[in-house]
């Protein structure tokens, strides 16, 4: 048997409908498994409506089990060891006898309990307590209420479908709500049978559109797809992207989701961006289009094609005409508004805003952006060095740094601001700055780290400084919480470190941090570790390295990424191709370690001469920073010297000189990372 | 050809057929329709209403020195305003669309996302914009907060952006090219009765407006509305509440506010509002307690 489930709204918003739809295939299925159903569930929604689909269900439930808990054993029984009254009335109410009793232990409290065999109920009885409980205080982001005290939905309810198969499957006898939904007379009064087809394309063009009544569950889809209703969103987007010229992966993937999400029945139709504006750059204009009016562009080549795709809800011979001439007026109109800004903005040079950033607030107590771009300015000379950037590139960087935070006063950011960055690099290059600081402006803001080293070096210096100055501000991410994006940000600066800086250490990172910035000590060790655990995260899922070794690697502040890099990778190397030695080593390692402790410095003695004999090969190696190739070969060494010789001898000064050795092999260890994290199976 | 005059009659005499109240513009400077007093104090007051009024608005930091045929530093609003919301009040909307000549099956209506939020107000709402073959002709909201009071009966609040409406109807490019109405000596347009003065409020708000005199009025007018509400007087201070917004306005568009001071400005605004918010509910709150 099927049952069918509407629920007809006003216009959801597009971004709610994906959730929605997950929340209540979730809690239908929590629904089921509590009645101990296993239906076919399908939840589809449009801006419309929200429907869910009950298939192959039983015509009953099965019966079952059920533990019922009764009073505490010390209430219910008398100290005769009699059941009391309040035992006897927990039988009663159960209509059961003192045989069937049980003791279950709860919150560590002993209560009187009995298994209840609970009857096959009929499916027509389950439902409607399954629906309720699905809309009982639904968690909604955004819910409103309507009328006289309805609701809270995301928006007003306006009817509800209720089928059983062929027949209403009644939801509200004794009732006005759904689950905790105060709905409408008019909706819950309702026959429950009917639908409604999309607004324009059926009905009598009052916009509330024709009913359609639903004589079975099981011709839901059908029947509102002859009412020019495609509920299933999948299909709405496959008709979508079908309908474009654009490969699918070149289409915008949000925004198609709103698409799909604001329409029933949707239909593509293109036009021509107008001439006048083939002038402006791409940017503005492609995110004013996208923006604004949810048409869709094309970047073919690198350069924005001149065609645009408007998707219309139900388009018909009757009105395609009229909506493509609506929509290319406004479209105009809207570029019209581009165009006055940009021409507006190129009237003031960059440099000219400078000056008013002392009056925009970074951040509370952060003080302005002309604070920041201060600090700025001087953050990237102090990386330049890093980054191997000459005369030139440093008076770029420098330069980039004083003008990339200018164009967040100009109009078409104000307008749009997802261009910040992209327009400071187009006002830039119309100011006549160098090809070098117009693309470091212009990359601040992207996701991944830039290809040339001087837009790498403010895009890290920016980054080191929200971060340093987040975490100064006690705007520390925790959990999920992360609203200025301290973490992506850190994310950032160690990949871009890693791949240009291999001789940056993070105390570097640190002392760049401090850059201007007043942090308590506490402060610097809570950022200190942020970002060790940021590497670690990049070691693992960038470059495959296993946890083990990342933790082993990154024990210290002063080594260079390169060497942190370079070591795990080699070390993972003998993981895969002789992991045996790995163990070996590793065991060395941890034992010449817990021996060493006992060494206490004194005058360097010599070792006896029958010890030099014994490890001489390491002697030679220790003379310089051994490579690990070299240390490989030290474990069989290291076991015939251990064989051959007490490490604890009675003699101080053989003592002092043999611990002495192991120390300096030590220190060479831990040198390389903290042996004891290796895992070694 | 239906004049902009014809499309105020005809969305007036719709809306009186629908049970509003059919009132007129306040006479004080404001941003929007909803700072009447005939939406924000009315949708305080428990009493159901309905009412529709056309209000003129000011917006100086749109003025455009009419150069820009979208934009305008004045411009007109129609404003529908019904407590408690009635189920039936989108296709109300749609039909009152076919009423000035808009039928929906010739064109593409839709209902996108649009929540609207008055800081100054401490008002807020959801609802959408609607959106007519991609134009956004009107905003169409369900008020859940004003003064920072919960509703409890929630009003809609549906406000026609009046020249968009008309330019999209007599399909005009420029607002200052439609037609207010046929004259005895030929049509009369928008642009003649208001391009001037378009210009003049924008020099006045861009570049004369005396900064210390503007200033100054805004205390003067804060102070009054602080006197005025110390003495019970909703109506009277919620006057002067409207008064140093506008003055806000002004030095906004002027370049006087500095980010900085921006939001002081704004709570400023806001605690006189939240003051006549108070007073009002309180007063009817007095009457409905016998």
């Amino acid at each position: 048997m099927n049952y069918l489930f509407e629920l007809g709204c006003e216009e959801i918003p597009a971004r709610f409908l994906t959730p929605l739809m997950n929340l209540i295939e979730n809690r239908l299925a929590d629904a089921c498994a509590l009645h101990q159903i296993k239906p076919q569930i399908q939840v589809v929604a449009t801006p419309r409506r929200l429907a869910v689909l009950l298939s192959d269900l039983p015509s009953q439930t099965d019966s079952r089990e059920q533990l019922v808990l009764g009073p505490p054993v010390s209430i219910a029984y008398l100290s005769n060891g009699e059941l009391g009254p309040a035992g006897q009335a927990f039988l009663k109410r159960n209509h059961t006898n003192p045989t069937q009793l049980l003791i279950r232990v709860t919150d560590g409290k002993e209560r009187i309990a009995i298994i209840r065999m609970d009857p096959p109920q009929p499916i027509q009885d389950v439902i409607p307590i399954m629906i309720h409980s699905v809309f009982e205080n639904l968690p909604l982001p955004v819910a409103m209420n309507w009328g006289q005290a309805r609701g809270p939905f995301l928006r007003p309810i306006q009817w509800v479908v209720s089928m059983l198969g062929t027949m209403v499957l009644p939801l509200f006898d004794s009732r006005s709500t759904l689950g905790s939904i105060q709905l409408d007379p008019a909706v819950y009064e309702g026959s429950l049978d009917f639908s409604r087809g999309h607004r324009w394309r059926t009905g009598d063009g009052s916009g509330a559109g024709a009913k359609v009544v639903i004589s079975d569950a099981s011709d839901y889809l059908t029947s509102l797809k002859d009412a020019f209703v495609m509920v299933d969103p999948n299909e709405r987007r496959s008709t979508i992207i079908d309908a474009l010229p654009i490969p699918f992966h070149e289409l915008d993937d949000t925004l198609l989701d709103e698409l799909v999400g604001l329409c029933e029945y949707p239909t593509i139709i293109s036009s021509v961006i107008p001439d006048e504006f083939r002038t402006l750059p791409d940017a503005p204009v492609v995110e004013c289009i996208r923006k604004n009016q949810k048409y869709i562009t094309w970047m073919l080549n690198g350069q924005l094609h001149p065609e645009y795709w408007i998707c219309v809800d139900g388009l018909t011979d009757q009105n395609r005409n009229q909506v493509a001439k609506g929509n290319d007026a406004v479209l105009r109109a809207r570029l019209n508004d581009v165009l006055f800004f940009w021409n507006e903005d190129c009237r003031h040079r960059l440099d000219s805003r400078v000056p008013k950033l002392d009056q925009v607030i970074y951040q509370e107590g952060l003080g302005s952006l002309g604070n920041k771009v201060k600090r700025l300015q001087g953050l990237v000379l102090r990386l330049s060095d890093s980054f191997q950037l000459d005369s030139t590139q440093r008076q770029d960087v420098k330069r980039a740094a004083e003008l990339c935070k200018a164009d967040l006063l100009s109009g078409m950011v104000q307008e749009l601001p997802a261009l910040q960055g992209v327009m400071g690099g187009l006002y830039a290059a119309n100011d006549g700055e160098t090809t070098n600081v117009v693309g470091a402006i212009s990359q601040l803001y992207q996701l991944h780290v830039p290809s040339d080293p001087v837009a790498t070096t403010l895009w890290v210096a920016d980054r080191l400084d929200t971060v340093a100055s987040c975490f100064a501000n006690g705007l520390i991410p925790t959990g999920s919480q992360d609203p200025w994006g301290v973490r992506r940000a850190a994310l950032g600066i160690v990949t871009a470190l890693l791949s240009s800086c291999p001789l940056v250490s993070f105390n570097d990172v640190l002392g760049w941090s401090q850059n201007e910035l007043e942090m308590a000590p506490t402060i610097q060790s809570q950022l200190a570790t942020f970002y060790i655990d940021r590497l670690r995260h990049i070691l693992v899922n960038q470059h495959g390295l296993d946890q083990d070794l990342v933790q082993m690697v990154t024990h210290r502040m002063d080594r260079a990424f390169g060497d942190i890099l370079a070591l795990a990778q080699c070390i993972q190397d003998w993981r895969q191709s002789n992991p045996l030695m790995l163990k070996r080593v590793t065991e060395l390692a941890i034992r010449v370690q817990r021996l060493a402790v006992h060494y206490t410095p004194s005058e360097p003695v010599h070792l006896p001469d029958d010890d030099v004999n014994l490890v001489n090969p390491i002697l030679l190696d220790l003379s310089h920073s051994p490579t690990l190739i070299q240390i490989s070969q030290w474990p069989p060494i290291m076991d015939s010297y251990f064989e051959a010789v007490m490490m604890m001898d009675e003699n101080p000064r053989i003592r002092s000189a043999r611990l002495g050795f192991l120390n300096q092999l030590s220190d060479c260890f831990q040198a390389m990372g903290d042996w004891e994290k290796v895992v070694i199976s | 050809m239906l004049t902009f005059s014809d499309l105020i009659f005809k969305l007036q005499s719709f809306w009186a057929s629908r049970g509003c109240i059919i009132l007129h513009p306040y006479d004080s400077e404001k941003g929007a329709g909803t700072f009447s007093p005939h939406t924000f104090l009315r949708v305080l007051d428990p009493k159901p209403w309905s009412s529709a009024y056309v209000e003129p608005c000011r917006r100086p930091t749109d003025g455009r020195y009419a150069q820009n045929p979208n934009r305008l530093g004045h411009y007109f609003q129609f404003q529908v305003v019904i407590k408690p919301s009635p189920l039936s009040i989108q296709t109300d909307y749609l039909d009152s669309l076919r009423t000035v000549g808009i039928d929906p099956l010739y064109h593409d209506i839709r209902f996108v996302e649009d929540n609207w939020e008055s800081p100054t107000l401490g008002a807020a709402g959801l609802g959408w914009e609607v959106w007519l073959d991609g134009m956004e002709v009107t905003q169409f909201t369900y008020f859940q907060q004003c003064g920072g009071f919960e509703m409890n009966e929630t009003p809609v609040e549906i406000t026609y952006g009046l020249e968009r409406l008309a330019m999209f109807i007599q399909q005009k490019q420029s607002v200052f090219d439609l037609i207010w109405v046929m004259g005895p000596h030929g049509p009369v347009t928008y642009g003649d009765i208001y391009r001037s003065s378009e210009i003049e409020l924008s020099i006045h708000h861009f570049e004369t407006a005396s900064v210390p005199e503007w200033v100054q009025w805004f205390e003067s007018y804060e102070r009054e509305c602080l006197h005025l509400l110390e003495q019970g007087l909703a109506g009277p201070a919620y006057d002067f509440c409207l008064k140093a917004s506008h003055a806000f306005n002004v030095l906004d568009a002027r370049g006087a506010i500095s980010v900085t001071q921006r939001m002081a400005y704004i709570l400023r605004i806001r605690k006189l509002a939240r003051g006549c918010a108070v007073l009002v509910r309180s007063k009817s709150e007095s009457e409905v307690t016998p």
